[in-house]
């Protein structure tokens, strides 16, 4: 493998490392071997990593840490139920989901579900009785869903038919 | 003896007291690496204490689809980054004057010198350079582990290490390491 100087510094962080192939390895060791300057170079990053690395230790953990995270552990809430947790961690779909996504399907199922309960609100208001007094069932009136018939009631069709009778 | 996988596992399920084996296990090393980076014993329990309770909170969550060790680094990083961004740093004055006639005066003084300098030269990195030094040299984590723990690639950590080292020579060319030897005591800056 050839190896020049400009080479030889591309590489000479991941080489001082040891994150180099052992092909670019024996290289660079060929090179610096004969390029003083390259030799140079490493050997000043060789020696800002002993300088490093003679820095003293921090002082011991503080006496009692444990303790301490136990304690802060235990007065922490539980977390959430694991088996909740491992519920909602199978629905694969939902996991892959973006937030935004998941907002949006949670907004529509709420919406759908209010949606339900108004309507069924709705139907109550007669006493939950469908049928209107004379027994025979008259959906759209029961149902005060004149608007989805052919003229309801203030539609231009209802006035249409009304000066045809 | 259960492995730290295993352990978070049953603490993951509930078994919260496992979770102090899990502590002592791993406390000295979050707190060395807070302590390195953060400069300041107080703040460096905090986030050390912190760090464990995320993962007390992750547990449930935990999949050993990946070593303990690089998910835990992960979570000390995080926290370390997170909270140096808020911190403000104040450093002591100059290294005591001690007699030169004294050799092992003046050899403690050095050490001392070299100390202060180091810390100050590291606390001038950025916060993502300052953790790449720290896990490479002090954890001596490989390019790989170190990407894992940082959240990012092999290549990135080259260049996180690569421009540290550019800015770190010069404070520091003046000292060589085998001066005074390495040991005494680490002198924490006061922030």
């Amino acid at each position: 493998m050839k190896m020049d100087c400009k080479r030889f510094v591309k590489h000479l962080h991941a080489y001082v490392d040891g994150a180099v192939t052992p092909a670019l390895h024996a290289a660079m060791e060929t090179h610096v071997a004969s390029c003083l300057a390259c030799r140079r170079e490493m050997e000043s990053l060789t020696q800002l990593g002993a300088v490093l690395r003679a820095a003293p230790p921090p002082p011991p953990i503080p006496e009692g840490f444990a303790r301490r995270v136990m304690a802060r552990a235990a007065a922490q809430k539980a977390p959430v139920p694991p088996r909740l947790v491992a519920w909602l961690s199978s629905i694969a779909w939902w996991q892959e989901m973006a937030l935004p996504t998941r907002a949006a399907a949670a907004a529509v199922l709420w919406f759908g579900l209010a949606l339900g309960a108004v309507m069924g609100w709705d139907v109550n208001r007669n006493g939950g009785n469908p049928l209107p007094p004379s027994g025979k069932p008259d959906a759209l009136a029961a149902y005060n869903l004149d608007y989805l018939g052919d003229a309801p009631a203030g539609s231009l069709a209802q006035v249409v038919l009304a000066l045809d009778r | 003896m259960l492995s730290d996988e295993e352990i978070m596992l049953a603490v993951g399920k509930g078994d919260v007291n496992a979770f102090e084996e899990i502590v002592l296990r791993h406390q000295k090393m979050a707190w060395q690496i807070a302590c390195r980076f953060l400069g300041d014993a107080a703040e460096a329990e905090d986030v050390a204490q912190d760090a464990f309770l995320k993962l007390l909170a992750a547990a449930p969550r935990y999949h050993p689809s990946a070593s303990f060790r690089t998910f835990f680094y992960r979570i000390v990083s995080r926290l370390c980054i997170d909270r140096a961004r808020k911190m403000h740093p104040v450093y002591t004055d100059a290294p005591p004057e001690l007699p030169a006639s004294d050799p092992s005066a003046s050899q403690t003084a050095i050490r001392t010198e070299r100390a202060i300098a180091i810390r100050r030269a590291m606390d001038a990195l950025p916060p993502a350079q300052l953790m790449a030094v720290i896990l490479r040299y002090y954890e001596d984590l490989d390019y790989r582990a170190i990407a894992e723990a940082m959240d990012t690639t092999e290549k990135a950590v080259e260049r996180l290490l690569a421009r540290a080292r550019v800015a770190l020579r010069v404070p520091l060319s003046q000292f060589r390491a085998n001066e005074t030897g390495s040991g005494g005591g680490f002198e924490l800056l006061v922030r």
